[in-house]
């Protein structure tokens, strides 16, 4: 219990890192595209912490669903980052809401 | 066989209405002709199997509607009730359709108008054949839409319109009472099959289970309610006095129409649910004299007021409402299958009737006005003996069809001990005397005399006889009002006639003469038992009940037939005297004798010499002001009054200021305000997703954090007093 407590505090320690890049992070969409897996990383540790003290293996099993969830959505953003560029030549994504279509 | 009996009607109506334009006018009305008459032969057929060798028939299709404790089924009946109807309602409607391709030649949505004529006929099979209430009624309703499409067939005339709006409004009057009837038989048997809840209520009839219920703060025995608010819809069906308005100005339709719906068939569907419904209707006194006291005057108002009117259409439309009054006061008398007899003789001389003036008027170019005909004889003789046929037949000239089943109604009346029903018969009496004036005065301004109408008329109407097609068909309905009746009588009024003997009509004839007050009953047999203590008083009703359900048709049939001869000369009596003097008062202008006219005048006073009673013929010419009254009395003000509550208060007020335009309004508002919070950075609507997700898991979220606030202080604590131990 104690391990789940602690780890539990490393939990929402990484996850308010993650949201409070993100939210920062205003410009670089590389460093939101990472505070994004910071924060899924969060969320996968406790899906793993708590298989291990419930004796179950699911939650592993859907930590590495996560991940690969994870990957994909990083790669998606890549592309579109790659695409993005390839259009404006930057990738700061404060005005990304003016290619409308 | 018997499916096709009721649904090539249907099919008829399919093709015509949805393909009868690229068959082309002569096309459909071939088609349309032929599937009717074989509909016809096939109901032949079904008049052989199921009357003559007594084979009753249920088809089931399978459930309609399945509730929790009622269960509807696409069921038809054919008993011999409903053949005899469906031959009825087939035989006028294969007429009708061969007349109307004469009739309405020149019209162009003539297919159309076919289309919407079988569609009628379907849903008039549909109420003749229904197994149970649900489905009558959807044949009910069916039949009102119908006649509101034909009546609103020429819709460019204002009058038209008018009048089909009038006829399916009060229509719906009487619908909304007859789906209260259903309502309540509904949660009193849980069914709505004939055969069930018609058994039902005769067999609990004296038990105490559900005798009275309240209905509007009025504490009332269900049968009588049942029974009445059944009548209710019969009244509006059958245009009883009350609703009777809209039948004769339902004759602005074409007058095809008039004969198959507004004289022939859809009308008589209100006395068909009666002569259905009978055990019900029977159960409760009080219904039964509301029923007789109706029809008498229905029967009587029609006549007086056709007396007086100069449409030729609606002169026949009063005697329609007469004639309909007759039916239902037979109904109400018991007599049902007087009521259903005098129903399928009427159906074929006033269709006979109703046709005939169509040619009168199709050759006068719509001419409808009866002071603007006159001599026609000379030009369309054959269209006045169909006429003349019609109305000795309508009359109850001696052994013409009339005769049988008028007499019968009212001998049926007078064989009665019950005083209404003597009333009714008095009423009847007099009204087959104006019924005779009437018929006459019709005939003979519309035949006799000089040509009074328009020169344009004289000049391009086609005043001849019609062609074959308009004329053969009629030659069918002639030679049915001079023998339907005599064929018929046997079959099922005569004396130990079978014929109603699987339907529901005899096993519930409760004896007139015998008929009284239940609880007065027990109440005198009380005292009777308690001055001496004898007789078991629950033994004494049953002995009774049975000697109520044992007057049978027959024996009613039997009192009838040998009853006092001169008693049952009386209306045919009455009959001459109006022949005679309906003749005499309007012939007189036409014969050589009319110079003695004015010098009868100068033997008489002054006073009487220019007698003339204006204001009392304005009020029968006016229909008794009946129109005019709910018009004033009770249409404007209801109208007004509706404007002022539902439509500036309801409408206008609540349902625009909170209701659903409100909400909508309101969300519009709502997202003007929102949008400008739209900036279009990401890190915006990153921000907002989490505050959304955070206000909908608030308390879970709360609750959980100072949960973890708890654990991990105490986790400290607990870490602060055990240093020695290991955490992990």
């Amino acid at each position: 219990m104690l391990i789940l407590l602690n780890l539990t505090s490393i939990f929402i320690i990484l996850f308010v890192i993650g949201f409070i890049i993100a939210l920062l992070a205003r410009k670089n969409i590389i460093i939101m595209l990472i505070a994004l897996e910071i924060m899924l990383i969060a969320s996968v540790i406790i899906f793993a912490i708590t298989s291990l003290d419930f004796d179950s293996l699911w939650g592993q099993v859907i930590a590495i669903i996560v991940l690969t969830v994870a990957a994909t959505e990083t790669a998606l953003g890549l592309a579109l980052m790659v695409a993005y560029f390839k259009l404006r030549e930057v990738i700061f994504v404060d005005f990304v809401s003016t290619i409308k279509g | 066989m018997y499916l096709l009996t009721i649904f090539l009607p249907l099919i008829n109506f399919i093709i015509c209405f949805f393909f009868g334009r690229y068959l082309g006018r002569f096309v459909t009305s071939i088609y349309s002709c032929l599937l009717m008459a074989l509909a016809w032969i096939s109901c032949l057929l079904l008049f052989y199997e199921v009357i003559f060798c007594r084979s009753n028939c249920l088809i089931d299709f399978g459930t309609w509607l399945s509730l929790t404790s009622i269960s509807i089924s696409w069921s038809f009946y054919f008993d011999q009730l409903a053949v005899l109807m469906l031959f009825t309602v087939l035989s006028i409607s294969t007429v009708v359709h061969i007349y109307s391709c004469g009739y309405m030649e020149t019209d162009p949505h003539f297919i159309r108008f076919m289309s919407y004529l079988s569609l009628f006929t379907f849903f008039m099979n549909i109420i003749a054949t229904a197994d149970n209430l649900f489905v009558f009624f959807l044949g009910w309703e069916g039949v009102g839409v119908c006649s509101y499409l034909l009546i609103n067939f020429w819709s460019s005339r204002l009058e038209a319109n008018k009048s089909a709006l009038k006829a399916i409004l009060i229509n719906r009057i009487g619908d909304c009472f007859l789906f209260l009837g259903m309502i309540l038989i509904a949660l009193t048997c849980y069914t709505l099959d004939f055969s069930i809840f018609l058994t039902y209520f005769p067999s609990f009839y004296n038990y105490d289970l559900f005798l009275d219920i309240y209905f509007c703060n009025i504490l009332i025995s269900k049968y009588t309610l049942i029974s009445l608010l059944l009548f209710g819809g019969v009244m509006g069906k059958s245009a009883q006095l009350g609703l009777h308005t809209w039948l004769p100005d339902a004759m602005e339709g074409p007058t095809p129409v008039s004969a198959l719906i507004h004289a022939a068939t859809m009308v008589t569907a209100g006395t068909f649910l009666l002569i259905r419904c009978a055990p019900i209707f029977q159960l409760s006194s009080l219904s039964i004299t509301i029923i007789t006291t109706i029809g008498a005057f229905t029967s009587f108002i029609g006549a007086i007021i056709g007396l007086f009117q100069t449409d030729i259409k609606k002169v026949i439309a009063y005697s329609t409402l007469s004639q309909l009054g007759y039916m239902v006061f037979a109904c109400g008398t018991a007599n049902y299958e007087g009521a259903m007899f005098h129903l399928v003789n009427h159906a074929f001389f006033k269709a006979l009737l109703f046709l005939s003036a169509g040619i009168v008027i199709h050759m006068l170019l719509s001419e409808q006005d009866m002071r603007k005909m006159g001599g026609l004889i000379k030009l369309m003789s054959l269209t006045y003996i169909f006429m003349l046929i019609g109305s000795m037949s309508l009359i109850g000239f001696p052994f013409l069809t009339g005769f049988y089943s008028k007499e019968f109604i009212l001998e049926a009346a007078t064989a009665s001990n019950m005083r209404i029903m003597q009333f009714a018969y008095t009423l009847g009496a007099i009204t087959v005397f104006m019924t005779a004036c009437y018929s006459v005065r019709l005939l003979i301004w519309t035949f006799v005399g000089l040509f009074s109408g328009t020169k344009v008329v004289f000049a391009t109407g086609k005043l001849h006889e019609p062609s074959a097609v308009m004329v053969y068909p009629l030659i069918f309905l002639a030679i049915a009002s001079i023998f339907l009746g005599y064929v018929l009588q046997d079959l099922l009024v005569g004396p130990g006639s079978l014929f109603w003997q699987n339907t529901s009509i005899p096993s519930i004839h409760l004896k007139n003469n015998y008929f009284f007050n239940e609880a007065s009953f027990v109440d005198q047999l009380k005292t009777f038992e308690n001055r001496w203590n004898l007789i078991n008083i629950s033994d004494f009703i049953e002995i009774k009940k049975i000697e109520w359900y044992s007057y049978t048709s027959q024996q009613q049939i039997n009192d009838i037939s040998f009853m006092d001869f001169r008693l049952k000369l009386l209306p045919l009596i009455f009959s001459f005297i109006g022949l005679a003097f309906g003749s005499l008062i309007l012939y007189f202008p036409h014969s050589k004798f009319r110079g003695i006219y004015p010098r009868i005048f100068r033997f008489l006073p002054k006073r009487f010499r220019y007698f003339r009673p204006f204001k009392l013929k304005a009020l029968f010419a006016q229909k008794l002001y009946i129109d005019q009254f709910y018009n004033n009395y009770l249409v404007i003000p209801f109208l007004k009054q509706s404007h002022k509550i539902i439509y500036m208060l309801i409408e206008k007020g609540v349902w625009e200021k909170f209701g659903p335009l409100a909400i909508k309004n309101s969300m519009i508002r709502l997202q003007l305000k929102t949008q400008k919070f739209r900036q279009g950075f990401i890190y915006l609507f990153f921000l907002s997703v989490f505050l959304g997700v955070t206000i909908i898991f608030l308390e879970n979220i709360i609750y959980g954090g100072i949960a973890l606030i708890l654990f991990l202080s105490i986790n400290m604590i607990n870490n602060l007093y055990k240093d020695n131990e290991p955490t992990l």
